[in-house]
């Protein structure tokens, strides 16, 4: 009976380097996560204020005994985009695939695929591996049982599922960001680096719904499984991911890593982080094939 | 083996959508170059209820398409569930068995299918593959021999121009119809209100979860309970798709993603031939016979004046005034202001 | 004067007097009809798929009567029921008759007349958007419909269209789209 890991996905948001930097420096000491993934994935005009950060991040990171990941850009548009995909991909450490664009490049050698990336079945996933993938997150609308079948049909990778976090439910070519300050994508201001946890989305009745994060929009609510070791084991679930917010995400971490070594049940860890300071309600219906902004016990 | 063009390269193919038999026919008569379509079931990105063909009406409408001298290409362009991949194989068999021009694909499984178990088959990728540099474009071709791309609706002009001198493979874009705002395939907005979208069942913002609620003098569009947009008495309602609703973000009411538009690249046509573009693509499988019929001929008479040497000027606006009545309309990405 | 009716509805006293109707010969002439239909084109029923057992209530503002239709094959029923006596919890689609003719034979867009609220659709929409496609898909002549063929289905269909065509100019009817 191996055990469930825990990582910590890549930031979608526009943090600044000062923040990067206290963030992983914590994470490094603290928090019971044996992988993290790094890197910019979201918008490429982020990329000259943060690409200062990641080798200390990462030096930081490898010291505090945590595997670095490297994520690709979810959506590479421009030359720059491009290029720090062909440099990330030619580098001595494992790469997060984002999108076709990574796969072309990093094939042949070790690649994780990132939830941006399209694997829905196990055909898809045999794929990936014939040409070196050697985990898989797939993406969030995946009902566990669909990951269920890939993990079994595929033993020789780690499935990794999405349990934490606003839901990375889209990208576009368009920023919302910019698009609501009235300002052009161009001419942004990086103005997204005002919403640590993304813009909030809500419907003309005022319910929560969504939230904007540059070209990206996530769920408004925060995904949280809860389900137990013994039955994400059954599932063929060998790591979690835990996607960063500004909140205790090394008290996040250890909640998790309490409830997949028994010490606390589902219950107990989901009390634990409904008293944090969440930027929405609790959500878990993708797991069940269900609308993903619902709440299932 | 090749789609066997039946015009000079240099006239921009007509791809225009077949929701049914009838608009096959419609699309045919009113001189597409070649028409799409998909089977009624959930291996394709329209599977609304009622619509779509059969095995039988493939066959049938290949043989209608094939006498007049017009392609058909069908889409099995959803994403295949797992330990359910037998449904999408066997729509490329009967697709191969039906003697169809193309397939339209987006998964690796089904595209690694098609390419070990029909060879001769002409693959084109699917725009919900969401392929839009020469890095993605060139490993598709070069892994599944794919020979066509359909771009994202999120690409400049300009970009695509690019591209296009960097890739071997023909490009074709979306000039007319729906407009996706998000990046094709990789959008779980539908799923997220309702449990259903594009990759995992073919539809988005699907009727069954729609309602319009009346409250006092007040009409709301809801999509799986969220309210999408609301309209006042008299005002003309519109269906609730949830990227084009009305939010609140920023302290402001507003279509944060993007108006209730479509696309209409019309006026567009003589720069997309400049960059090099191989086919224009008609969104609307779930359109009626006579809009097919419609857009389909206008269409046609542009092109046609394109490659004579005309600049299609008139058409274009003759065109634009007959179908933006009621609806309003834009070019979309393609003009780099859009973002 | 009495009150004017709404945009494409039949005069109130011409409502009154449609009402003297015989609703079951009515009901049967139509049930027969689409049992006809079933199997002539039995592709428009194996497209309508699991909707064929819906029930549909199509109801004609303009009239007293609703139609209650099931749609399954050589098994379909049209019946008229009175509009209190309607079956909640089907799948419904009202508007004035003229208008609701108007789809059967692809004189209206269905999406056109719902968006300018011409036309109100309840209930399942799923079943309804069945409905509407395989209603384009059928291509139906107000003659085929009522299982006519050869000369006297021209003759039938021309008539029909030309009575349409002027019902609808002389309701101030919705132009066709």
């Amino acid at each position: 009976m191996s055990a469930i890991e825990l990582a910590l996905g890549p930031s979608f948001f526009n943090w600044s380097a000062e923040y990067l930097h206290d963030f992983y420096a914590r994470v490094a000491d603290e928090a019971p996560v044996s992988r993290v993934y790094i890197g910019e994935v979201i918008c490429g005009k982020r990329m000259p204020f943060n690409d200062k950060a990641w080798p200390q991040v990462i030096e930081r990171l490898e010291r505090g005994g945590k595997q670095v990941v490297l994520s690709t850009i979810a959506l590479p548009v421009t030359k720059r985009d491009r290029n720090s995909i062909a440099d990330l991909c030619e580098m001595d450490m494992l790469v997060e695939v984002n999108d076709v664009a990574a796969l072309a490049k990093r094939a042949g050698k070790p690649f994780a695929v990132g939830p941006f990336f399209n694997v829905y079945n196990e055909g898809a996933a045999q794929t990936l591996i014939d040409r070196g993938m050697e985990s898989l997150c797939p993406p969030v609308e995946l009902p566990l049982s669909s990951l269920a079948t890939i993990a079994k049909a595929c033993p020789q990778i780690t499935t990794e599922l999405f349990a934490f976090g606003r839901l990375p439910l889209a990208v576009s070519g368009r920023c919302y960001h910019a698009r609501a300050h009235k300002l052009h994508k161009d001419s942004c201001q990086f103005i997204c680096d005002r919403d640590l946890d993304g813009m909030d989305v809500d419907t003309l009745d005022n319910q929560q719904f969504l939230a904007a994060n540059g070209i990206q929009t996530l769920s408004h609510s925060v995904q949280a499984l809860t389900m137990a070791a013994d039955e994400l084991r059954a599932n063929g679930v060998g790591r979690l991911r835990l996607s960063p917010h500004s909140i205790d995400m090394v008290k996040v971490s250890e909640d998790y890593a309490a409830m997949l070594a028994d010490r606390i049940n589902s219950e107990e860890l989901e009390a634990r982080l409904r008293s944090l300071p969440l930027p929405g309600a609790l959500a878990n219906g993708y797991v069940g094939g269900k609308p993903g902004h619902l709440w299932a016990d | 083996m090749s789609l066997q063009m039946t015009n000079t390269p240099k006239t921009m193919e007509l791809v225009c959508p077949a929701g049914t038999p009838a608009a096959l026919k419609a699309a045919v008569d009113a001189g597409a170059h070649t028409v799409y379509c998909g089977f009624r079931n959930e291996t394709n990105a329209r599977n609304f209820p009622g619509l779509n063909f059969s095995v039988r009406e493939l066959r049938e409408g290949v043989r209608y398409a094939h006498q007049r001298g017009t392609n058909v290409l069908v889409a099995v362009n959803t994403f295949a569930r797992a330990g359910d991949v037998g449904i999408w194989t066997k729509a490329v068999d009967d697709i191969a068995a039906c003697g169809a021009d193309a397939i339209i694909a987006a998964d690796l499984a089904v595209l690694d299918y098609a390419l070990k178990h029909h060879p001769q088959i002409r693959l084109h990728l699917s725009v919900q593959a969401a392929a839009a540099t020469p890095e993605a474009i060139n490993f598709y071709a070069e892994t599944f021999g794919v020979q066509r791309v359909v771009l994202p609706r999120v690409m400049s002009v300009e970009e695509i121009e690019k591209l296009n001198a960097e890739i071997d493979v023909e490009t074709e874009v979306f000039v007319f119809g729906g407009l996706c705002v998000m990046t094709e395939g990789r959008c779980s907005l539908s799923s997220y209100a309702t449990g259903k979208s594009p990759n995992l069942t073919g539809v988005c913002s699907p009727p069954g979860d729609v309602s319009y609620d009346e409250e006092g003098d007040k009409l709301f569009a809801r999509l799986g309970g969220f309210t999408i947009d609301g309209f006042n008495a008299g005002e003309s309602a519109g269906y609730p798709t949830l990227c084009k609703g009305r939010f609140n973000a920023n302290d402001e009411t507003s279509y944060l993603f993007e108006d209730p538009v479509s696309l209409n690249a019309a006026a567009l046509l003589p720069r997309l031939k400049k960059a090099g573009i191989t086919a224009l693509k008609i969104e609307g499988r779930q359109r009626g016979k006579a809009y097919i019929s419609q857009v389909v001929k206008a269409f046609r008479q542009a092109v046609d004046v394109l490659d004579a040497g005309g600049n299609a000027e008139a058409e274009v606006s003759a065109m634009l005034s007959a179908m933006t009545e009621g609806g309003r309309e834009t070019t979309g990405a393609y003009k780099k202001i859009w973002r | 004067m009495s009150e004017l009716p709404r945009r494409g509805e039949f005069p109130l006293t011409l409502q009154k007097a449609l009402g003297f109707l015989p609703a079951p010969p009515l009901g049967f002439v139509l049930t027969k009809a689409v049992r006809l239909l079933a199997r002539r084109r039995p592709d428009l029923f194996e497209r309508l798929d699991q909707y064929k057992r819906a029930h549909f209530v199509i109801d004609p503002v303009d009239l007293p009567h609703v139609f209650k239709l099931v749609p399954n094959g050589v098994h379909a029923s049209v019946e008229l029921l009175p509009r209190a006596k309607a079956p909640q919890g089907a799948a419904s689609i009202r508007g004035p008759l003229v208008v609701l003719l108007g789809l059967v034979d692809g004189t209206y867009d269905g999406d056109a007349m719902f968006f300018s609220r011409d036309l109100v659709i309840e209930g399942d929409t799923d079943a309804v958007l069945a409905l509407r496609n395989t209603m384009e898909e059928a291509d139906l002549t107000p003659a085929e419909l009522m299982g006519l063929s050869g000369a006297l289905q021209t003759y039938a269909d021309k008539a029909a269209n030309a009575s349409l065509r002027s019902l609808r100019r002389l309701l101030n009817a919705p132009q066709a789209g």
